[in-house]
């Protein structure tokens, strides 16, 4: 399939989860399922986040969860006790996951092994220890409470409804962002650096900025989902940060599509909904969710959005010999 | 401070890192045969652990040859049962999707054993309990010598088997040189399936010696992040640094726990792996040549 033809069905692809993340509301009338669509929303951001690091880079990782965390907490302590204006702490968040990406990118990436993997569950697991030990800044396991929602321009988002189209609005445009972000010379190489670094040097390419650098953006999607998440459910501890929750993000990108903006929404919204719909399995569901993983990366790497593409190109293979014979007889 | 706490502190440092190395060992293997870092070593540990602690002692009452027996035979089954789901499938794919494929295995068996096992952490005494010998003022857990004597052991048979047996020459082989040692004529496939199964022993082992020492739970599985780490600070690759990367990580652990802070060992233990990428990437023992693709 062409490149303009992939670009349609992702368009098409994500119109179509946009224009379903839109109407949902009207639906949805209680609490609860709200609360798992604004967290689809949420996962969306770091799903599309995590996809720039592992998608286009091709570094596998597994800390989603850790940098999350320190965004939540950068944004909560300063929104909270020190009392800073709701944008400006989502803005220190931001500034604070790049640095802490760039801490542990940099020594990390510019090794050509895999070592980014087991580094950054390494990661995930002292952010939480950390956390929770730290409870003079922290608080410790009981968290922080009270976490405002944002205004703007005399306008409050404390009405679930009203937050939820401004996390949904923030998810549109860092979709559009990423998109941007793809098809810009950075996005181009470093899928060049993923699918061939020695040739990508060969040619002139800093490999290790460009990883670091799509590291960096994956760290501000973070603190962006884990600034919305802190500021939704306005509490936050250190229970939430774990492994398995860095493993959904990685799954919620693989059921999608890794190296698609597209398939990383697909996936973080279909996800994030079964899972709750299977959280009364407890144990057994996180078994079928490792399983279910290794099933696909055997059998259709690309998840959902390598399925779609083929019965496009099937779709379309079927539409353009017709096509072409009409031309011959005209 | 007196000498005493710290030849103490010393042997406990030593023991702790004799487990680091067999768990960076499992990694080295792996990773010489197939260029892979087993993502789901850690939940190795854990299930021997279990396996011995809640299952074989606890439940059957077996002693402690009989439980070194019987997790050694599980695990190297399971060790090339686990090659054949997450690896064999995956050979001609980029290495990222096996790894990717043994850290949603990790996950698979770290919920297992909650199935299995129970949520709640199991303890068992182990063939000494909370026996101590004395030595003058040093007094030592007799599990932390057994620990030292069975990794010493353990590391000669595994010299041994790799210096003078046929199957053990032929797993270097395959290490070495996967294509040539095809056209030699040795069964790759069968040759990786046994570094995975020698690698799941190591684990297995590991995993016993560690049992009477903690208690046992899923989070045991930290000790697969402290193995890669000694991988790491030995020289990646390297058998030598493997060993040697894990016995100075136990030791500056325990120091680090007993003299600055235990509630951040980890914490400073993870900072002290990302100086040593920082400073010397190819670890004490590695080659510079080590970090080509």
């Amino acid at each position: 399939m062409t490149e303009a033809r992939k670009r349609e069905l992702e368009r098409t692809v994500s119109i179509f989860i946009f224009f379903l993340l839109i109407i949902a509301p009207i639906f949805v009338r209680s609490q609860y399922p709200f609360f798992v669509l604004c967290l689809a929303v949420i996962n969306g951001i770091a799903v599309m986040g995590l996809n720039f690091i592992f998608g286009f880079a091709g570094q596998l990782h597994l800390g989603t969860a850790g940098f999350l965390g320190i965004g939540s907490y950068a944004f909560s302590l300063a929104a909270t006790k020190y009392g800073w204006n709701w944008w400006a702490a989502a803005l220190l968040s931001i500034v604070v996951v790049g640095i802490f990406s760039l801490f542990l990118g940099f020594p990390t990436l510019r090794l050509k092994r895999y070592y980014l993997a087991i580094i950054t569950i390494g990661f995930g697991e002292i952010t939480r220890s950390v956390l929770m030990n730290w409870s003079s800044f922290t608080g410790g396991v009981f968290g922080i409470q009270n976490i405002p929602r944002p205004s703007l321009l005399g306008l409050q988002f404390t009405d679930n409804r009203v937050f939820y189209y401004l996390a949904l609005i923030l998810s549109i445009l860092l979709y559009l962002l990423a998109i941007r972000i793809e098809r810009s010379r950075f996005g181009r190489a470093l899928k060049a650096v993923r699918d061939d670094e020695l040739a990508a040097e060969a040619i002139g390419m800093n490999s290790t900025f460009l990883k670091v650098f799509a590291f960096i953006w994956c760290g501000a999607y973070s603190a962006v989902a884990g600034t919305l998440y802190a500021s939704f459910q306005q509490y936050i501890s250190p229970e939430l940060y774990t492994q398995a929750y860095s493993f959904s993000f990685v799954s919620m990108l693989v059921f999608g599509g890794i190296g698609t903006v597209p398939g990383a929404l697909l996936g973080a919204t279909a996800l994030t909904i079964l899972m709750e719909l299977l959280r009364f399995m407890k144990q057994w569901y996180l078994v079928m969710y490792a399983a279910a993983i290794i099933v696909i990366i055997v059998y259709e790497p690309y998840g959902l959005m390598g399925i779609l593409t083929r019965l496009r190109a099937k779709r379309l293979a079927a539409a353009e010999p017709a096509q072409g014979a009409r031309e011959v007889n005209v | 401070m007196n000498v005493a706490v710290l030849v103490q502190q010393l042997i406990n440092g030593l023991a702790m890192g004799c487990i680091y190395s067999l768990v960076a060992l499992g990694y080295t293997f792996i990773w010489n045969a197939v260029g892979i870092v087993n993502l789901a070593q850690g939940d190795f540990v854990t299930m021997a652990a279990f396996l011995y602690a809640a299952t074989l002692s606890n439940k059957l009452g077996f002693g402690l040859g009989l439980s070194l027996l019987g997790v050694a035979a599980a695990m190297s089954v399971f060790g090339m049962g686990a090659e054949r789901v997450v690896y064999s499938p995956l050979k001609d794919a980029h290495p990222r999707a096996v790894m990717l494929s043994t850290l949603a295995l990790g996950i698979l068996l770290s919920n297992m054993y909650i199935i299995i096992w129970g949520p709640y952490p199991v303890t068992t005494q182990g063939p000494f309990g909370q026996g101590v010998i004395h030595f003058g003022e040093v007094s030592i857990l007799k599990q932390n010598l057994f620990v030292i004597v069975i990794t010493g052991v353990l590391l000669i048979l595994q010299w041994l088997f790799f210096r003078r047996t046929t199957l053990g020459k032929t797993m270097r082989a395959v290490a070495q040189d996967r294509e040539a040692a095809t056209l030699m004529g040795i069964d790759t496939g069968r040759t990786i399936a046994i570094t995975f199964a020698n690698s799941s022993i190591l684990a297995g082992i590991a995993g016993i010696l560690l049992a009477p020492l903690f208690m046992v739970s899923v989070d045991l599985s930290m000790v697969g992040q402290k193995g890669f780490a000694s991988c790491v600070i030995g020289g990646f690759g390297s058998i030598i640094g493997a060993t040697v990367g894990g016995i100075l990580l136990g030791t500056i652990e325990i120091f680090v726990a007993g003299f600055l802070s235990s509630r951040y060992k980890d914490a400073i233990v993870f900072l002290i792996l990302i100086f040593f990428l920082l400073v010397r990437p190819q670890g004490i023992l590695g080659k510079k040549a080590g970090e080509s693709l």
